[in-house]
């Protein structure tokens, strides 16, 4: 049988062992950070911040926090092909991706990424105007640390 | 006096027609100014409550 210094230290094992078990699981379950950045103003004024999560089931999720951006008709969610989107013009012709019509003006909304969209290639995210073709507001993403 | 007649009912209809499309298309409908607030997607740690310092500026401001 087991002795009374022995028993303690086995079931400070086992805690441990489950404990660990938990973790791993828990890690496994939550979404990874693969890129970040923040808004800033391109032709309009726009804040918050970009993140890219990779979810534990493989699919790619853009998330917009504290986002505020000026109201506007037609405002779409764009990954455009550059490092940065100042202005429109600077990346007006630049290959991009479509994530979806912009939900909200303002506040924290996601938007799922295509798998086949290349993340190493579009490296902005930005605010557009469909209707007037102008770039609101950019966010430049960069790999998360 | 019938040809006027003619001309007001046009007119009418014209102006019905122009109410309707204008009803369909309103442009105001496009423009996007509401609040959302989406929750996390499972496995993203809920959004800290700080804001993003200083995200809000021009670019001839950097």
């Amino acid at each position: 049988m087991l002795s009374r210094t022995k028993f303690p230290a086995l079931a400070l094992l086992v805690a441990a062992v489950f404990l660990y078990i938990d973790a791993v699981q828990a890690r496994e379950k939550s979404a990874k950070v693969l890129e970040k950045g923040k808004f800033h103003n391109a032709d309009k004024t726009g804040k918050g911040r970009a993140t890219l999560y990779q979810l534990a089931d493989g699919k790619r999720v853009l998330r917009l926090t504290h986002f505020a951006v000026d109201n506007g008709p037609d405002l779409h969610v764009r990954l455009i092909a550059a490092k940065d989107a100042r202005n429109t013009a600077s990346v007006a012709n630049t290959d991009h991706v479509e994530l979806g019509k912009l939900k909200g003006n303002k506040g924290s909304q996601n938007y799922e990424v295509p798998e086949n969209v290349d993340l190493s290639k579009y490296k902005v995210v930005s605010i557009w105007c469909n209707r007037f073709s102008v770039n609101f507001a950019a966010a430049p993403l960069k790999a998360a640390e | 006096m019938t040809r006027r007649f003619l001309y007001a009912v046009l007119l009418a209809v014209f102006l019905l027609v122009c109410g309707v499309v204008w009803y369909l298309f309103r442009p105001e409908k496009a423009f996007i100014d509401n609040p959302v607030n989406e929750p996390p997607p499972p496995g993203v740690p809920a959004d800290d409550t700080a804001p993003a310092p200083n995200s809000a500026h021009s670019p001839g401001q950097q």
